[in-house]
């Protein structure tokens, strides 16, 4: 029976893992075919030649440096403030009591259910009247609003024991001490899940960074590859796929960098360290 | 000492704020207004065209600078839709397919600049002129059109026994496909197909229906799609599609993919589609060529699809600027020869077919002249009144099709259901 | 002396949630409110106009809707219980000790959820192909025959419910992995002792033990599914004959297409009545449970 068990491990773990690599596989290796042997029926599935000429053409038509650069900026700033300011929210939701916690609460939770499509029109209409539209901030500061990480906050800091904040209440450290001295430092695993949940969002974010970034020099990856997407009539595959590629490899190398903390953060204050 | 930690973290996160808000004054600035930038929206070679256009504009116009962004399709139409509103954040010039305009027109009126004084309607197709055209404004210039041709492969053609000449009705469409289809392997041994058509898309009827000269809706707004013509223009399609004489495809990577791989006789489609067979078939060269569309009993009409139109911001901070500048870009037949012999961008503007490309031909499409059709074929084109309502109804009209095609639903009936939903939803 | 300070134990909550209540003020309560605003309105020729409760009465009426509608819960009912269940098989695999290369799979299975959707459309166009697809080719390879995947309404629907697992089970499989990983590692040791079986330790220890963890996941997935927009936008277009339309697609098609901004924030409002009663009921049967 155990026998039997290891087998069938490995066969859904091998299987699983193949049908998951494979459109990752297609994609790296398409940057290095032409267009029209990614578009014959069965594509070329394997290595070819053409990396160099489609990355010079990548690049003559994107500003790699520059959007990797901004994509960077808003993700690493992004990130940064929401782990921040979740971490505090999350505190506050699970180890204090105060007034309209159930009413913030149920808001935060209850947010998650309206279609954020909706509501991009108001939100632009509001950087308008504020003048925002066209910044980094315009993208940064609405998606702050992100229900999802807050929750996972408050869900790792409700095993937080409660006799550590009281010790150092004892020994005289502030509130704020507290939160930033002895409670941030012990749920490492979960801020790190965090890290990886909130930057990926970010970097491959595309609708509301579309919307409201209006020109080029401003423009994340996502929307500078997708510009290259626009020839309605004859499109370069080859080109959009090497496109999509290099925007993965960040994301993929945060993953691997974060993923123990991942793993462990993501349902978090279960996890011992 | 701890107490200063806090007040440390305390100023750390007062400074971000205060850079924050610098950093996004910065991002509000506005360019010196004294510089005549105009910023261009366009996607590959619309835009690339418009490039070339400027440089020669500058000769002349040493003041006007311009900066060009490249924007795709449907990025171009996302950010319209939430910014032609207020014109905040948008480009001064833009181009806009044709399909696309009669929305924007109708729901944002004031969003694209009149430019009726700088187009002189007699010297563009008459087509592209009614396209731009809504409630007495003209909100685009016309720029590149789409009469619809046959392409077909002569050597398929050959093999089978069939001659193009006797192709002049559908019919004989599908008694000609049935005979490539036995006769004919592609490349990698599969039997060939005459036509492709996505079953999920009003294309091939849409084409059938232009030869009738009618749209989906008449002149008042209301549609007319269990009209006699249009249910013969569905019949005629589900017949074509009916006989198995079509590939299905199902998007336009797909699309792409039959002339790649040879697995198509045909392609009913606009002239633009020549820069897709040079380049999705480079190996196909000398076999191509093309013929008029088959037609349908009762319709005397070509047809035309796609091709786009070039826009000016209505809040742009130099209107007359970028007037002057679009009407040169549209009307320089020189530029226009170029634009079509190098991007396949085939002009509305009549004179441009005197220039020496459109006389020359393309030795791709073997002998003959491969234009000669589509500069005919663009004056035949019906002035169909354009809709706000299109981009809406054509996809409840693909859905109509697919019920069709892929259901076998009746044709009658199912039109008639369509008229009604289309009149529900457009009272 | 705590009582001097501004700062305090009494205070601090207020300090630490005051950014995000202030966000989420901004840049939520607003907009709801404006584009609930808005449902009753509709754009015509550049201004908003009043129409009551017309938009919401021709929703009703909306046969598109409605398929939108029905597509979105046949997604949810097959697809959601199929991607769970498949998360946590591989999850348990990946968490037995006998397994190598763990962080490899763990990876590799996580990786969908990163791919770029151009690359995915791309690839599972190829790999449903009707004629020369992979998928098709394995099918008739058992003998069975080959299915028309993008041209017939239920093998549509099927088709986006393969794309829509491949690409969200490894994130579920993660969080539920976390999961795992909390059992207390004695509990599997006494099994073992006891002589149970694989199956035995999946059925009476892992999935009891994680079951807070699968109703996360199954409420983050049934509102991801509920919103979907994605996969029917790129592979199929929502079609055959709206076959794989769904309210996030219909919303999109009308706001961002057709530009009937009003009409699609009235979508937008019974898209969040419906998905806050699911997650209520869902909530309620699960705590009426416990």
């Amino acid at each position: 029976m155990q026998r039997l068990g290891k087998g069938f491990c490995y066969v859904v773990l091998v299987i699983g893992a193949f049908l998951s690599l494979f459109p990752f596989y297609f994609m790296f290796v398409s940057g290095t075919n032409t267009n029209n042997q990614i578009l014959s029926v069965p594509p070329k599935l394997t290595p070819g030649s053409e990396l160099f000429d489609n990355f010079s053409i990548l690049a003559g038509k994107v500003d790699l440096v520059t959007s990797i650069w901004n994509t960077l900026f808003v993700s690493v700033v992004y990130t940064v403030l929401a782990l921040l300011l979740f971490s505090a929210a999350g505190y506050a939701l699970a180890k204090f009591q105060f007034k309209g916690k159930g009413i913030i609460f149920g808001f935060i939770m209850g947010s998650m259910m309206i279609p954020t499509l909706v509501m991009y029109v108001p939100l632009f209409e509001m950087m308008i009247a504020i003048d925002m539209t066209d910044s980094h901030w315009a993208v940064i500061l609405p998606l702050l609003a992100n229900a999802f990480g807050i929750f996972l906050m408050r869900q790792n800091m409700l095993n937080f024991p409660t006799a550590l904040m009281e010790a150092g209440r004892i020994d005289g450290v502030s509130e704020l001490g507290i939160f930033f001295r002895i409670v941030l430092p012990n749920i490492k695993p979960a801020l790190g899940a965090l890290v990886i949940y909130m930057f990926t969002s970010m970097w491959n974010n595309f609708m509301w960074p579309l919307i409201i970034l209006g020109s080029e020099e401003k423009y994340t990856l996502p929307i500078a590859l997708a510009m290259l997407d626009g020839n309605p009539t004859n499109k370069d595959y080859a080109v959009i796929l090497l496109a999509t590629a290099v925007a993965t490899l960040p994301i993929l190398i945060i993953f691997l960098v974060f993923q123990k903390q991942f793993v462990a953060g993501v349902m978090g204050g279960a996890v011992k360290e | 000492m701890k107490k200063r930690m806090t007040k440390v973290l305390a100023l750390a996160m007062t400074a971000t704020m205060a850079v924050s808000l610098v950093l996004t004054g910065c991002g509000g600035k506005k360019k010196d207004s004294k510089e005549k930038v105009l910023t261009v929206w366009a996607w590959d070679v619309a835009l690339m065209q418009l490039q070339d256009a400027a440089e020669v504009y500058q000769k002349d116009h040493p003041d006007v600078k311009f900066e060009f962004e490249e924007m795709g399709t449907d990025q171009i139409y996302k950010k319209l839709s939430t910014s032609l509103a207020t014109g905040n954040g948008i480009g001064d010039i833009i181009a806009i397919e044709g399909d696309v305009l009669p929305g924007y027109a109708d729901k944002f009126p004031e969003g694209f600049l009149d430019v009726a004084d700088a187009v002189n309607a007699d010297e563009f197709l008459a087509s592209k002129v009614s396209e731009v055209t809504y409630k007495d404004k003209v909100h685009a210039f016309p720029w590149d059109a789409g009469p619809v041709g046959m392409f077909y492969r002569t050597d398929y053609f050959e093999q089978a026994g069939v001659k193009a000449e006797d192709i002049k009705t559908w019919d004989d469409l599908v008694e000609a496909g049935e005979k490539v289809e036995a006769a004919c392997k592609t490349p990698k041994g599969d039997p060939v197909k005459m036509i492709p058509v996505d079953p999920k898309k009003s294309s091939l009827y849409s084409l059938i229906r232009n030869q009738f000269g009618i749209g989906v809706f008449d002149e008042s707004g209301k549609p007319q799609v269990d009209s006699k013509e249009s249910v013969a223009a569905m019949t005629m399609a589900a017949k074509v599609y009916d006989s198995g004489i079509a590939l299905n495809y199902n998007g336009w990577d797909e699309y792409e993919q039959t002339v790649l791989n040879e697995s198509v006789a045909c392609i009913p489609e606009a002239v633009w589609m020549i820069g897709t067979i040079k380049d999705k078939g480079p190996q196909t060269e000398g076999k191509w060529s093309v013929m008029p569309l088959p037609k349908v009993e009762g319709g005397q009409y070509e047809c035309s699809n796609g091709g786009s139109n070039l826009t000016i911001n209505a809040k742009t901070d130099f209107p007359e600027e970028a007037k002057d500048f679009c009407k040169f870009a549209m009307t320089d037949t020189k530029l226009q020869a170029a634009g079509f012999e190098n991007y396949g961008l085939y002009p509305s503007y009549i004179p441009s077919y005197e220039e020496e490309v459109f006389k020359k031909g393309d030795a791709f499409f073997g002998e003959g002249n491969v234009y000669e059709l589509f500069i005919e074929n663009g004056q035949k084109v019906a002035e169909i009144p354009i809709s706000p309502n299109s981009l809406e109804a054509s996809d409840s009209i693909g859905s109509a099709v697919s019920k069709i095609f892929l259901n076998g639903e009746d044709v009658e009936k199912t039109m008639k259901d369509l008229q009604a939903e289309l009149e529900t939803k457009f009272k | 002396m705590n009582k001097k300070q501004l700062v305090n134990q009494k205070t601090i909550p207020y300090v630490l949630i005051a950014p995000i209540v202030i966000i989420f003020t901004v840049f939520m309560v607003y907009p709801i409110l404006r584009s609930l605003y808005l449902s009753f309105f509709e754009l015509v020729s550049g201004s908003y106009e009043f129409v009551g409760f017309k938009n919401y009465a021709a929703l009703f009426k909306d046969k598109t809707f409605y398929k939108s509608l029905f597509n979105t819960f046949i997604f949810l009912i097959v697809q959601v219980p199929i991607m769970i269940g498949g998360a946590l098989l591989i999850a348990v695999a990946i968490e037995q000790k006998f397994i190598r290369g763990k962080a490899f799979f763990r990876t590799t299975i996580f990786l969908p959820s990163v791919t770029a959707l151009v690359a995915y459309a791309l690839v599972f166009k190829v790999l449903l192909n009707g004629d020369h697809g992979l998928v098709n080719y394995v099918i008739e390879l058992f003998g069975g025959k080959g299915v028309n995947w993008f041209y017939e309404e239920w093998p549509a629907r099927f088709a986006i419910i393969i794309s829509i697992t491949w690409r969200w089970l490894g994130y579920n499989m993660i969080i539920l992995l976390a999961g795992i990983q909390a059992i207390p590692g004695d509990l599997m040791e006494a099994a073992d002792i006891d002589g149970a079986t694989f199956w035995d330790k999946l059925f009476h220890i892992t999935i009891p033990m994680v079951k807070p963890i699968i109703l996360f996941c199954t409420i983050t997935s049934t509102i991801g599914t509920l919103q979907l927009f994605d996969e029917p936008y790129i592979l199929t277009a929502g079609g055959p004959n709206y076959a794989t339309i769904t309210m996030g697609q219909y919303l999109y098609d009308n706001g961002f297409r057709y530009l009937k901004f009003g009409y699609a924030s009235a979508i937008g409002y019974v898209m969040t009545i419906i998905i806050g009663l699911l997650s209520v009921f869902q909530f309620k049967a699960t705590k009426e449970e416990n």
